[in-house]
């Protein structure tokens, strides 16, 4: 900002000059300067400016005038003189007064609006500074709940795990026992013998789902081992459906591409999920329909494919059924299954950098629209070179 | 005959194993906790203990540890756990096996005599359950593999081609060999994939894959385990 001058005049000029506003920026930094001054100094009060200055501008014209035609001659109140005196020495001041008095009542509302600006302000920051302490609040609330449910969320997953635990040794008795009572079968009546061996199937379930809840609250806890390698799936896949598929007669169509190369993956766990979406498609499709399964190369995956003629998995299900606890049926008539295999099916194969999806409808039939789960798992280098 | 201790809080256990080794040929003694489990060692003397992990009193580890400063008598540890970790600690500390529960009890009977034949005991079976070479262990009843003690993670097919090889040592087997022996003679196609498997083999097995130890190619003919 340049340098202001500090006579009353001069800055009158500088007001009139700035009202014209050449500069935005200079013409505001005026304004603030002469109110800054006008706050400080009362001789420079416009109330006080607004008679002063006009009385001082009459008296200086009037005596001018009393100098100009009484110098030249001796004083006659012509026509020259009465008109100089009234249009210098009166009309000139007036003016002055009005336009001061003018400029007085623009500072007063500049100075008015500014303090409305200022209470504005203070209102809006007392108000930010309530909503910043009310969200900071809601935000450690948000916070505290949030560790308070992961606390639980913890806590549940050790309690499964350890009731799971718990259940593994008292089913090694009843396994072992029956398996004991099983050694002499032959000995046994035939009702014993088959109460056994429905206990032994019930309990193998048991141990199953113990099992499964253990590997995936191992598997939340990331100490589930995969142990990756190669894995040839023509084998893995026949010999998946030979345990699942054929004993239940069954009938299956296969498409699995020649010269599949292997995949990267976890054998156990590979041939865990396929089993589990092979007794899936069993479980949820007519009997006397096929289960159609393929393995193909995909760019750099193989896509491994199961498709069943079933009822389907309903659009607004498919997003839950990967879910913990997430099932395609639901109520007396589903078949029986905790919800827990295919939320494992897909964890697993992420731990194996591959996914998992559905696509249901797969057929035009209404009362079979099937559905299909794919596998897409990456395959090993198929540089034959690299391996020599 | 052989004799083994049982020590495990778990009477009904107790009770249903040790009828069922008995009906197998062994003499079975049993203890409740880890403190009367190491009087029970010192009074009978057993060919084998198994020893549960959880117990009061005295814990599996520290009866572990207080019989492995005066002894070397064969210890299959039984757990409800089976994290790596557990297993590793229990194969520092001198354990021959470990057996997460639920088990079966013909399982167990598998590995009672698998640690049993090791040790030259009476329950000694005449099949050869356990390899060695050059460092390298393999225990097929346990289906574990050790490299100079540590324990290696190979797959089910891994651990096939690998005892295929070393049934036959310094011997060649062609490829085709190979996928008749691991994988069925239906699986001819699959000839293809054993260079790859052989390769992650190595990685896993070998101090220095690019300078084979254990598994060595014969061009044109197959593989070959063992001396170069």
């Amino acid at each position: 900002m340049s340098a202001c001058p500090d006579d009353v005049a001069n800055c009158l000029i500088c007001v009139l000059v700035c009202s014209h506003g050449v500069d935005s920026g200079y013409n505001l930094n005026m304004k603030n300067y002469l109110l800054g001054l006008l706050n400080k100094n009362r001789y420079l009060d416009l109330n006080v400016l607004q008679w002063t200055v006009p009385l001082f501008l009459a008296a200086t014209a009037f005596v001018f005038e009393l100098a100009e035609h009484g110098l030249e001659d001796e004083l006659h109140f012509d026509l020259a003189f009465v008109s100089e005196t009234i249009l210098f020495g009166l009309m000139g001041p007036v003016i002055i007064g009005f336009i001061i008095a003018w400029m007085r009542e623009l500072f007063n509302a500049e100075k008015q609006a500014i303090a409305e600006v200022h209470v504005l302000n203070r209102e809006l920051e007392n108000k930010v500074a309530e909503r910043t302490t009310a969200l900071e609040e809601r935000n450690l609330e948000l916070d505290r709940a949030n560790r308070e449910l992961q606390q639980l969320d913890q806590m549940k997953s050790e309690f499964v795990s350890l009731v799971s635990h718990e259940l593994r040794a008292p089913l090694t008795t009843l396994n072992g026992g029956l398996e004991l009572a099983l050694q002499h079968a032959d000995t046994l009546p035939s009702l014993a013998r088959r109460t056994l061996e429905t206990m032994v199937s019930e309990s193998a379930r048991l141990t199953k789902l113990v099992q499964t809840i253990l590997d995936v609250s191992r598997l939340e806890a990331g100490k589930l081992e995969v142990n990756l390698g190669p894995v040839a799936l023509r084998p893995l896949m026949e010999q998946a459906a030979e345990v699942v598929l054929v004993s239940s007669g069954r009938s299956l169509i296969w498409e699995l591409a020649q010269d599949l190369p292997p995949v990267l993956a976890d054998e156990v766990h590979l041939e865990e999920i396929v089993r589990n979406l092979m007794r899936n498609a069993d479980k949820y499709s007519p009997s006397a329909t096929p289960i159609h399964l393929s393995a193909r190369l995909d760019g750099s995956k193989i896509r491994i494919s199961i498709k069943d003629h079933g009822l389907g998995v309903p659009k607004d299900y498919q997003q839950y059924i990967f879910e913990r606890f997430g099932r395609g049926q639901s109520g007396e008539s589903a078949p029986p299954g905790w919800g827990l295999g295919l939320y494992f099916a897909r964890k697993l194969t992420q731990a194996q950098h591959g996914s998992i999806e559905v696509i249901s409808p797969v057929w035009p039939e209404v009362d079979g629209p099937g559905s299909e789960f794919t596998l897409m798992l990456p395959v090993l280098d198929s540089n034959e070179e690299f391996y020599r | 005959m052989s004799s083994i201790l049982m020590i495990d809080d778990d009477a009904n256990l107790a009770d249903l194993l040790g009828e069922y080794l008995r009906e197998q040929g062994y003499i079975v003694h049993t203890a409740a906790d880890g403190q009367s489990g190491l009087r029970a060692f010192f009074d009978h003397k057993p060919d084998l203990v198994l020893l549960d992990v959880t117990m009061p009193v005295k814990d599996g580890w520290e009866t572990l540890t207080r019989i492995r400063d005066m002894s070397l008598t064969p210890v299959i540890m039984l757990t409800a756990r089976s994290d790596e970790n557990e297993v590793l600690r229990g194969f520092s500390l001198g354990v021959d096996d470990y057996v997460s529960k639920p088990f079966s009890f013909a399982q167990l009977g598998a590995r009672i005599r698998a640690v049993l034949a090791r040790g030259g005991g009476a329950g000694a079976t005449s099949l050869a359950e356990r390899m060695d070479w050059g460092g390298l262990e393999v225990d097929l009843a346990s289906r574990r593999v050790k490299r100079e003690g540590t324990l290696v993670s190979l797959t089910p097919t891994e651990f096939k081609l690998l005892i295929a090889l070393m049934r036959h040592p310094g011997e060649v087997i062609s490829a085709e060999d190979l996928v008749r022996e691991v994988w069925g003679p239906q699986y001819r196609e699959e000839i293809g994939s054993v260079r790859r498997y052989i390769w992650h083999l190595r990685q896993k097995l070998e101090v220095d894959p690019e300078k084979p130890q254990y598994i060595h190619n014969e061009r044109g003919y197959g593989y070959r385990f063992g001396t170069e």
